[in-house]
């Protein structure tokens, strides 16, 4: 008769077991299909947030076009010869101008980096001669600067498998810090090398990074402190779009630098061997 | 040294160009730039208009906004490459919009060049559009 009770009572504590799993494996079912609504819903929401920027982008880029071909028409003397102090004035305009059309431009580049990691399209190109193409875009502002840009390619073909449009964006802010951030009277050193990779090194003379810096380089609206110096403008992107579109294309980058030395950042993508046969 | 520019300028030869542009005031500007450099240009406000202004105007050259109302750019893009008597006109995309997507479809499409307008120097502009029409440069 014990017996009996015995396993009706542990019976009972089984079916319990068996009624506890049960439930809250209904339970894990409700909350699963809660997660996946809730996922859906912030899906739906970053595409709208990335709606929004790109259509806010796109309406800003318009007035600003026409207040940058308005000052350029002025400043080529097409409606009439300027005064100096006139010059100047669009001059420094023109300048502000530039500075939100490249606001904006990067702000809506770090959106669509974040929201797509991997890039389409990509082709074979010669890394020398875009990056020949970028050095002449700089000569003016170099010469402006007092800066002398010296550019070594690789004495073979640096050819890579990417989107040319992205890599000479992250080129041209690594180029364009490099200038920025040197004094006058000083050097930009742009090598190629190929080995298995072809890394780009970007060397030079300006005021170098400090080291507090090291850990938010690459982080989005991130500014060392001695920025300021030569250039207080900076919105801290440059540096997070180059990081991204470079891993992007399984790539890689590093600096190294000595405040008031100069710094050198070192890019490496893989090497494609050869250019496609026409 | 005016003179001589003024008569540089002058014998430069006529490039007929066709924009089709919603926004007034880079209408404007855009006439007032392309008249100065010898490039009689047509405007259309839209893209339902654009094809009926190419068998009018002839154009050498078209600029082309994407987004645009009544039939957007990409829609004009592929009619006038599908047209045996306009295919062959160049076509420089000229739009605010400046994903790889859209220059991927534009490309795709048959358009020459894709252009941000805000990044665009006018004087560049204008001797792409005297390379693609004359093939010379100024």
């Amino acid at each position: 008769m014990d017996e009996v009770l015995a396993l009706q009572k542990e019976n009972k504590r089984l079916q319990d077991v068996v009624d506890s799993m049960d439930k809250s494996a209904r339970l894990l079912v409700s909350r699963d299909l809660e997660l996946r609504r809730a996922n859906v819903k912030l899906q739906s929401l970053d595409k709208q947030k990335s709606d929004f920027i790109s259509i806010a982008a796109h309406q800003i880029r318009t007035p600003l076009t026409a207040l940058k071909w308005s000052q350029q028409m002025l400043i080529d003397g097409d409606f009439g010869t300027l005064s100096q102090s006139q010059q100047e004035i669009l001059d420094q305009s023109q300048q502000s101008v530039a500075r939100l059309i490249k606001l904006v431009n990067n702000l809506l580049q770090v959106e669509h980096l974040e929201l797509q990691q991997t890039p389409k399209e990509s082709v074979l190109f010669d890394l020398n001669l875009l990056l020949k193409s970028c050095v002449t875009q700089f000569t003016a502002a170099a010469i402006e600067c007092g800066v002398t840009i010296h550019f070594t390619p690789s004495s073979v073909p640096a050819v890579v498998l990417a989107l040319p449009d992205a890599i000479n964006d992250a080129l041209v802010n690594l180029i364009d810090n490099a200038v920025k951030y040197t004094h006058r009277s000083g050097d930009v050193y742009i090598d190629v090398t190929v080995n298995d990779n072809v890394t780009i090194t970007i060397r030079d003379t300006g005021i170098g990074i400090p080291d507090s810096y090291k850990d938010n380089a690459f982080k989005r609206f991130s500014r060392a402190e001695n920025a300021d110096i030569l250039d207080a403008n900076g919105s801290g992107l440059g540096l997070y779009i180059v990081k991204k579109v470079i891993e992007s294309f399984s790539g890689s980058i590093s600096y190294e630098s000595d405040v008031g030395k100069g710094t050198t950042f070192r890019l490496s993508l893989r090497y494609a061997k050869e250019l496609p046969t026409v | 040294m005016d003179i001589l520019e003024n008569t540089t300028e002058l014998e430069k030869p006529l490039v007929k160009v066709l924009v089709v542009e919603d926004d007034p005031m880079l209408r404007n500007m855009l006439s007032v730039k392309l008249s100065m450099s010898r490039c009689p240009c047509m405007f259309s406000n839209d893209g339902l208009q654009a094809l009926d202004l190419v068998s009018q105007f002839e154009p050498q050259v078209i600029l082309l906004d994407l987004m645009i109302p009544g039939k957007d750019g990409f829609t004009v893009l592929a009619e006038l490459k599908a047209h045996p008597s306009f295919k062959t006109i160049p076509v420089i995309i000229f739009s605010n919009k400046s994903g790889d997507d859209e220059k991927k479809r534009a490309q795709d499409l048959g358009a020459h060049s894709f252009r941000q307008k805000a990044l665009t120097d006018l004087n560049v502009l204008v001797n792409e559009l005297r390379t693609l029409a004359l093939g010379q440069t100024d």
